[in-house]
């Protein structure tokens, strides 16, 4: 499935990919994997997506529906918990701040933005890419950050241990986003637009130990660059599935 | 020792509640009561096996209990010694078996719910018994697979799943509440003891996330796990109730209240629907606002028709609008009033003539009750009574009171009274108060309208009334009664109910009378109340008179008569004989069409059977010179080769050429074989027994043709050539045989076949030997037609006449069509007929042969054309 695939333009009623993604498909239904049958013939988009991540319950009656409202939901959604995710990741980047004492509570504080390994922040290029692009590139920010979250947890329990509320929140956040990656992968399973390959090993428990032996100052930094981070990222996602999401924006 | 029973106390001081232990611990202290000490280590004196001691419900349980060495030498004790014992009762010795010298079994078939001591006991010398060691046998049932899982998420708590166990298993059995997404697995939550069905899981719930969970029970006798169930948690979750900000009124609208609310915060992700009830505040009941009016997300709601200046209650509670998940808990209750409205009745009031020394005044004193919430609409601010007199002005008074007291003169007054409140004023109530010399002047046969009203100390009650007359008398007139309707059997009568003023009394029935010309009259009794009557069993297009009496007490009075006819028919019947009988006729049309059409070739054959035309004839073309090129004229004739129909002329039994003599011409054509060819009145492909064989004739075109069942006259061609010799003059001469059609000449594929022979010489000879079923030339120049036509001869003339005979038969039973020659064409004879047939395809090729001689020659007897619409002339 090519990017052109996905134009946003919006006929006021679905979404320019969608009407595309149903003639192409023929919205012929979702074939199921069935035993025995192999390669392309038994991949239909079912078979693409994990069952789990779609709206469950009955798989009998799902067996001659239409995919379209299936993906429908689908997208819906995951944009639905990209935006929680997004309260969720203002709620933590707030009490992130109010744990660590100043400068990080004074208004107009603006620590540099330092690289993170293994994670970029959202460029402003990217605005040109394809929709399929961008949740790639989301999913890959996605995948990045549950083990900086857990290094950033690490070290809040050191600095703040009883900051318990704190600490959960970290705890929920790299669950969460795992979650929330896993979905904008099937996602883009359903759609065709595989993301890519196997991603290198994270280097978490290095930035870990380098900021541990740098300082407190640095692994507050360091926490406060992640909890952004997550914070852009969630937000980015949610935005790049709300075009997807019907609904969206023209 | 006492070391040993300090342990053992302790260990029942601090374990005796768990289960296993307990098991141990009884065990222990048999071991203690029947061991040897040997220095540190306790040696129990016999073991039973199993040690597990959780049997099944229904299920057998054998126990054996081995006796050591040691204690058997010291005892002097064998197997046989061994009894056994559940709790104090002895095991009845049926159920013992002795293994062997140390061993002995016993067996519980069946065990039922049992929870008790098994000991194991010997008995020793001097009928002393020991207990020498002992299990707990508990029995029970394996759990039963969970069902019913089901999980709800209270909006800010975590995930509570609950299930149905199944049946009581009888045995600790541990519930473990598995959850997982498809990213990671979650913490087990085991459900606790006193809520076995039940469990609240450790994580906060993530909404928009499929999660998948099941539950896993287990006891001694075995594990099962549930289904999974595979749930987005936002589809399970029940929100916080909303809370009722406010319940305002609206000046504008006295039947409307607004209510406002806040929202559970997980509003700004999904879509709610709410459900509103209130009711006023005494009444026990709610009134529900319709779901479809709620079914989105909103923080305020108006909720109408409320009745003025009245106090409801409302409360509130939300969902998630697609009906996933459960309805929140009710909200608190929160009430508000309607505003007011003016009042919707005036109050009944009455007057109190009061003693008055005063010529020519008297006292009035007005009195009336305040009205009721709900008519007051609101509170009542003051009441406005107007006094009129008799074609004079009037005075107001405005009170706040319930009474007034004003002075009269003795005239007629009309008094009003009206109820005020902030919105307005109500309907006025008038009362009457008649002349201080009023007398009452009745007459007879007038209608009185009477009306007493109580008067109580507080004011007036709810006046009665009730009509009445001195003295009734009949009417003065009868009513006047009409038909609203008329039908075959049945007419509707209607009628005015008499003015009052003629009614002189009250109406107690009506008589209705009705007659024909020539019938009786007949009376029906109406009920007064009723205006329309309907007469059944008339008689139809019958003239009735009809005519009413209105009866009072007193007598009755006959109104006016009425004549109507009854018609002929009904409303409809006519269309309902009519409708049918031509839509049977149309049916039957176009049945008849239908048949017509689908028969038609039967019927032509019977009703026009298609007679070939001898005066169309063009045999007057015909020359024996003519070469055999003129079989390709039917390329012309028959130019697509469609052929709809064949028939075969019915040969009877007084033909001057019946069946038979096919064996003659055959003979003849023996003869024509070895002396020459050619020798024959025929014409072309049907020259060989054209003599002595029933004629086909070809029709039209491609029309059928068709079979002369009568015989008809035709022509025959008379030529005096002969062979090779050309007639000097050619003759024609116009038959009157009646002799029918040979069926060769109504087998137009049998010619068009033979065209074959000359446009695709050879591809065919099988084909157009069977079509032509008569001796063709022969291609091949090896074998001269002489020689096959007597091979074949000599071999089976028999079988060759009778396959003459099976050909016509076939013609007769079956049309060919020109689908059916198409695939007679497809289908080699030979394999289609037989052997019986090689004879005659041997025979057809010879034709083709004898064409080859004749090359040369001047074919005298073949005609040059076949004409449309003629014949093949024998």
């Amino acid at each position: 499935m090519s990017g052109a695939l996905f134009s946003l333009s919006w006929n006021g009623t679905e979404p320019a990919w969608l009407k595309n993604w149903r003639i192409q498909s023929g919205a012929s239904g979702f074939r199921k994997s069935e035993p025995g049958r192999s390669g392309q013939e038994a991949r239909g988009w079912g078979a693409l997506i994990p069952p789990l991540l779609f709206p469950p319950e009955d798989p009998q009656a799902d067996s001659s529906a239409s995919p379209l409202p299936h993906l429908e939901a689908k997208i819906q959604q995951t944009h639905s918990l990209a935006r929680l995710l997004t309260k969720y990741a203002e709620q933590l980047l707030q009490e992130y701040v109010q744990h660590q004492g100043d400068p990080f509570g004074l208004p107009g504080f603006s620590p540099p933005r330092l690289p993170v390994a293994d994670l970029s922040d959202p460029a402003p290029g990217h605005a040109g890419l394809p929709v399929p692009e961008r949740l790639r590139l989301d999913a890959a920010a996605l995948a990045a950050l549950p083990p900086l979250l857990d290094v950033v947890r690490r070290l809040q329990g050191e600095l703040n241990p009883r900051a318990l509320r704190l600490l959960r929140r970290l705890e929920d956040a790299a669950r969460q986003v795992r979650a929330l990656g896993a979905a904008v992968e099937a996602v883009l399973a359903a759609l065709g637009a595989e993301s890519r390959g196997p991603r290198p090993e994270p280097a978490a428990a290095a930035v870990a130990a380098s900021t541990a032996s740098a300082g407190v100052f640095p692994a507050k930094v360091l926490g406060f660059r992640v909890c952004g981070l997550y914070l852009e990222w969630v937000s980015r996602t949610e935005a790049d599935l709300g075009q997807l999401a019907p609904g969206g924006p023209a | 020792m006492p070391t040993q029973i300090l342990q053992i106390a302790f260990i029942q001081k601090y374990l005796c509640k768990m289960f296993t232990l307990q098991t141990w611990i009884v065990q222990a202290l048999f071991i203690f009561l029947t061991t040897e000490s040997i220095g540190e280590l306790i040696v129990p004196c016999a073991h039973i096996h199993p040690e597990s001691s959780v049997v099944q419900l229904g299920s057998n349980f054998t126990a054996v209990c081995v006796l050591k060495e040691k204690c058997m030498d010291d005892y002097h004790v064998t197997a046989n010694d061994i009894f056994w014992k559940t709790g104090r009762v002895p095991v009845p010795y049926e159920q013992y078996s002795v293994i062997n010298r140390t061993a002995s079994s016993v067996t519980f078939p069946n065990i039922t719910l049992i929870n008790a001591l098994l000991t194991c006991n010997i008995r020793m010398f001097g009928q002393i018994n020991r207990s020498v060691y002992g299990i707990r046998i508990i029995s029970g049932l394996p759990p039963e697979k969970p069902k019913n899982l089901s999980c709800i998420v209270n909006e800010g708590k975590k995930m509570m799943c609950q299930w149905d166990p199944g049946r009581e298993t009888y045995l600790e059995t541990n519930y473990t509440l598995k959850s997982e997404w498809a990213t990671e697995k979650f913490d087990d939550c085991k459900a606790k003891r006193d809520t076995p069905t039940s469990c609240t899981v450790d994580y906060p719930p993530v909404y928009f996330v499929n999660i998948e969970v099941w539950v896993e029970a287990e006891n001694a006798l075995g594990k099962v796990t549930s289904d999974h169930i595979n749930f987005d948690p936002v589809d399970k979750v029940k929100l916080n109730p909303p809370h009722i900000l406010s319940v305002n009124s609206s000046k504008e609208l006295s039947s409307i209240l607004k209510l406002t609310w806040t929202d559970s915060r997980f509003k700004s992700f999904i879509t709610l629907k709410y459900d509103i009830q209130y009711r006023t505040k005494d009444a026990s009941t709610w009134n529900q606002v319709p779901p479809e009016d709620t079914s989105s997300t909103r923080s305020s709601f108006t909720v109408q028709d409320l009745k003025p200046f009245t106090e409801y209650v409302f409360r509130i509670r939300c969902m998630k609008e697609d009906g996933k998940g459960y309805w929140s808990d009710w909200s608190e209750e929160a009430s508000g009033i309607t505003y007011e409205d003016r009042p919707s009745k005036a109050p009944n009031f009455w007057y109190k003539i009061e003693p008055s020394h005063a010529h020519g005044t008297r006292s009035i004193q007005l009195k009336w009750k305040t009205l009721p919430p709900f008519e007051a609409n609101g509170k009542i601010l003051d009441y406005e009574v107007t006094l009129t007199k008799w074609k004079s002005h009037s005075q107001n008074y405005t009170v706040k009171d319930t009474k007034l007291t004003v002075n009269l003169t003795n005239d007629r007054y009309v008094a009003t009274l009206t109820a005020r409140n902030l919105v307005g004023k109500s309907d006025a109530s008038v009362l009457t108060i008649p002349a201080w010399d009023f007398q009452g002047n009745l007459v007879e046969s007038k209608c009185y309208l009477i009306t007493v009203t109580p008067v109580y100390d507080d004011g007036p009650g709810s006046p009665k009334h009730i009509k009445a007359y001195l003295k009734q008398a009949a009417p003065s007139r009868g009513p006047t009664v009409r038909t609203k309707k008329v039908g075959k059997n049945e007419a509707v009568l209607e009628w005015d109910h008499l003015p009052i003023d003629v009614q002189n009394g009250f109406i107690r029935n009506y008589t209705i009378f009705y007659r024909t010309v020539i019938g009786n009259e007949i009376a029906v009794n109406v009920d007064s109340s009723h205006t329309e009557y309907t007469l059944s069993s008339l008689t139809s297009d019958t003239l009735y008179m009809v005519r009413m009496a209105a009866y009072t007490d007193e007598g009755g009075k006959d109104g006016p008569e009425f004549t109507f006819t009854t018609p002929k028919f009904a409303q409809g019947e006519i269309e309902a004989i009519v409708v049918p009988v031509c839509l049977a006729f149309l049916l039957t049309t176009l049945l008849g069409v239908l048949f017509c059409f689908n028969k038609r070739d039967l019927i032509k054959k019977h009703i026009w059977p298609n007679v070939p035309d001898p005066s169309k004839s063009h045999i007057a073309q015909w020359s024996p010179h003519t070469p055999p090129r003129h079989f390709n004229s039917k390329d012309q004739m028959y130019p697509d080769g469609n052929f709809t129909d064949v028939s075969v002329v019915e040969i009877e039994a007084n033909d001057k050429k019946p069946f038979p003599e096919d064996l003659k011409s055959l003979d003849l054509f023996k003869k024509e074989k070895v002396n020459t060819e050619g020798h024959s009145s025929g014409i072309g492909g049907s020259s060989c027994m054209s003599s002595s064989r029933p004629s086909i004739s070809s029709s039209d075109e491609n029309e059928s043709a068709q079979n002369t069942s009568s015989t008809v006259q035709y022509s025959t061609v008379v030529h005096s050539g002969y062979r090779h010799q050309v007639p000097s003059v050619q003759v024609f001469s116009r038959s009157e045989s009646t002799q029918p059609l040979l069926d060769s000449e109504e087998r137009p594929e049998d010619l068009q076949l033979v065209d074959n022979v000359d446009g695709s010489d050879g591809i065919l000879p099988r084909q157009r030997y069977f079509k032509q079923n008569c001796s063709q030339h022969e291609t091949s120049p090896d074998i001269s037609h002489f020689e096959r036509s007597q091979q074949v001869s000599s071999v089976n003339e028999e079988d060759f006449v009778r396959l003459k005979q099976q050909q016509i038969s076939d013609h007769i039973s079956q049309p060919y069509g020109s689908g059916k020659m198409k695939m007679f064409q497809e289908v080699p004879a030979v394999d289609a007929f037989g052997p019986g047939i090689e004879g005659q395809v041997e025979r057809f090729e010879t034709v083709g042969m004898e064409d080859a001689v004749d090359e040369g020659m001047p074919k005298s007897y073949l005609p040059q054309t076949v004409r449309r619409g003629g014949y093949m002339p024998q």
